[in-house]
This record gives C-alpha cells, sequence and structure tokens, in this order.
C-alpha cells in the first residue's frame, strides 16, 4: 500500500518534469506506465483494508471489544447464504462494469460524438 | 440541559423524519422503476428513465442516513433488528444494486433486446426492494421477538402473511407515487396514461391501506385502543373495528 502510494507520487512527479519539457503526451515509456498504474488506487485500497481488518484482530474496537463478543445472533448458514451471493453479485457487476469500461476506452476519441439531446429537457421538464 | 424524555422523543423525530423522506423521494423512484418495467414503447421508457436519472441516488441516501440514525439513536433497536430482518435487509440492498446497475447502464447495452432484458431487471429490483421494505416495517409492527437486549427468533418471522401483506400494499403506494411523479415531469401521452394510472393506484392503495389498519388494529389490543382514540385514529375507524 506504501508502496504503491509512493509509486503514483512518483508518477506525478514524473508527468509533472515531462510537462515542462513539453513531451508528456508522447513520451512512449510513460504512457506504457500510466496503463500499468491504472488499478494501482484500487489494489492501494483494498490493500488499506486489509491491513486494518487483520491489524485488528482479535478485537472488533482495539482494546475494548473482542471480535468473539461481537457476534450477532444470525444463523450460519444464512450468513453463509449471504455471502456467496454477494460475492457473485459483486462478480457480475464489476464484471460488466469492466467490459462497458473497457468497450469505451477501446473506441479513440472522435469530433462527431452525440451530445446531449435539446429536446429530451422539453419532454421532462416542466412547461 | 433537556432531559432525556425530550432526547428520546428528538431521536424518533429526527429518525421519522429520514425515513418519510426516504418514502416519499425513493420510493418514488422505484415506483418508476416498476412503471418503466410494464411500459412497452422503448422510448416512453427512455423518457420515464430519464426523468429520475438524475435524482435518484440522492434520494436514496436518505436510507443511509435512516439505517445510520438508528445505529448512532436507538443502539439496542439496532441490534434485535437487524439480526431478525438478516435475510430481508440483503436481498432489499441486492435489489437496489441491481436497479441502479440496470438504470445507470441501460443506455450502453449493445441491442434493443438486451435493453428490454436490463429494464426488466429494473422491474425486479424495484419490485423486490419496495416489498422488502413493506415486510421490514410489516415485522415491526407485528412485534420482533427478543429476551434481554437479544434478538430471540428464529430469523423468520419476517415470513408470516402480515409483513408479506404490507409488502405487497408498499408497493402498490410506490408505484402510485411513481405514476403522480410522471404526470408532473412528463408531456402528452405518457403524462395522459400516467394521469389514468395514478387514479386507479390511488384507489388501490387507500382500500389496501384500510385493510392494513383493521387488520393491525386485530394483531394487538394495544393498537386496538390507540387507534380508536378519537385523538389518534377518527371515529370511521372505530365503528369499523366495532361492527
Amino acid at each position: 500500500m506504501v508502496g504503491l502510494g509512493l509509486l503514483m507520487v512518483g508518477q506525478g512527479l514524473t508527468s509533472l518534469v515531462l510537462r515542462w519539457g513539453h513531451s508528456v503526451y508522447t513520451a512512449r515509456w510513460m504512457l506504457r506506465g500510466c496503463v500499468v498504474m491504472a488499478p494501482a488506487g484500487f489494489l492501494a485500497m483494498l490493500s488499506g483494508w486489509v491491513v486494518t481488518e487483520v491489524g485488528r484482530q482479535p478485537f472488533t474496537i482495539y482494546g475494548l471489544l473482542r471480535t468473539a463478543d461481537s457476534l450477532s445472533s444470525v444463523s450460519r448458514q444464512q450468513v453463509i447464504g449471504s455471502t456467496w451471493t454477494i460475492l457473485v453479485f459483486y462478480l457480475v457487476i464489476f464484471g460488466i462494469g469492466l467490459w462497458v469500461l473497457l468497450r469505451i476506452t477501446r473506441e479513440p476519441p472522435r469530433t462527431d460524438e452525440a451530445g446531449p439531446q435539446p429536446t429530451l429537457a422539453d419532454e421532462t421538464g416542466q412547461s | 440541559m433537556l432531559d432525556s424524555d425530550w432526547i428520546v422523543l428528538l431521536s424518533a423525530g429526527a429518525l421519522a423524519f429520514s425515513v418519510m423522506n426516504y418514502v416519499l423521494l425513493d420510493g418514488t423512484d422505484l415506483g418508476v422503476g416498476v412503471l418503466m418495467g410494464l411500459t412497452r414503447c422503448a422510448k416512453d421508457r427512455r423518457v420515464m428513465a430519464v426523468t429520475i436519472l438524475p435524482i435518484w441516488d440522492a434520494n436514496e441516501t436518505w436510507l443511509v442516513l435512516g439505517g445510520g440514525g438508528l445505529l448512532a439513536l436507538f443502539p439496542l433497536a439496532y441490534a434485535i433488528l437487524l439480526p431478525a430482518l438478516y435475510l430481508p435487509f440483503i436481498l432489499m440492498f441486492l435489489a437496489l444494486i441491481l436497479r441502479a446497475g440496470a438504470l445507470e447502464f441501460r443506455d450502453y447495452a449493445p441491442s434493443d433486446g438486451i435493453k428490454r432484458m436490463v429494464d426488466g431487471l429494473l422491474l425486479c429490483g424495484s419490485l423486490i426492494a419496495g416489498a422488502m421494505q413493506g415486510i421490514v416495517l410489516g415485522t415491526l409492527v407485528q412485534g420482533v421477538p427478543n429476551h434481554a437486549g437479544q434478538y430471540s427468533g428464529d430469523g423468520a418471522e419476517w415470513l408470516n402473511v402480515f409483513p408479506l401483506f404490507c409488502g405487497a400494499v408498499l408497493v402498490v403506494g410506490y408505484t402510485w407515487l411513481g405514476a403522480c411523479w410522471l404526470y408532473w415531469r412528463t408531456v402528452d401521452e405518457i403524462q395522459s396514461r400516467s394521469k389514468l394510472q395514478a387514479k386507479i393506484l390511488a384507489t388501490m392503495t387507500v382500500v389496501l391501506l384500510i385493510v392494513l389498519v383493521v387488520w393491525t388494529a386485530t394483531l394487538d389490543i394495544r393498537y386496538e385502543q390507540r387507534l380508536s382514540d378519537p385523538l389518534v385514529g377518527c371515529r370511521p375507524c372505530r365503528c369499523l373495528l366495532h361492527c
């Protein structure tokens, strides 16, 4: 997490230096690096969660409430069932989201893209 | 300093305020979702989606205040209610996620067939989310078994007939709100159709609510006394109960 943070700072500073040299959009090695760094924020966030959740064990509230004492009276089957359902739901939704995102990024920008339709405002606004 | 009665009253008022806002605002969005799923014309569905697209997530945020408020203001009630209503709440949140995904991504659907399917998911999500909220309310009115600050039921009280009926009533009520919203925000054909739908749904909601109030009064003697109090309930209510 800390390493990724430093890498992100480094990426920002390098871009700044390249910008002063007017080559930030043309330096291929930098652009490749940006592609590699794309999931860095996501990974750093996940590692942050792992550090807090694992690091505070065996406490839910550090020094005050033990994890064993903070169990809810929900049955085991319900917890297992809901965990699997949420997992499947997230994988499907992240999958579709990633697919849409990649489809949009693959397409180079054009000048003749359709903008907002002014007629829509008349159909859905107050008269 | 405020005495504790006032603090309880103000806390309950704050919670009631956020729940009321949620029901009025996001209930309307859920109702539009139901009506959208039942509309055949693709162009009309797009107009209906556009009316709620910029605002639905802001409306839904009242739910966060309601949930957070219950935890912060009434932690004991939270600890008893959440285990009792674990499955309805999980289903409600999954339905809300499904709905949000369908509503935001429907414009990216590669074909009309898939778009129709996405709107089908929006309909399912809206129906399940509304029904689960009604079920939560019904279970609460019916009473949650508890002992010494701990939930003591088997996690299935919400499957009784009364909570399920509350779920159905809330879905009809939400759809009514949705029809009213569409009457306000659209023009021409969709508007006149929404007007008709709103009239039918209003009648259904009122009839179902009367049944619900009478049923509530028969659940517990305290409800009956409270509802037949001239200050709380009205006289017709009392007549209905004693005939």
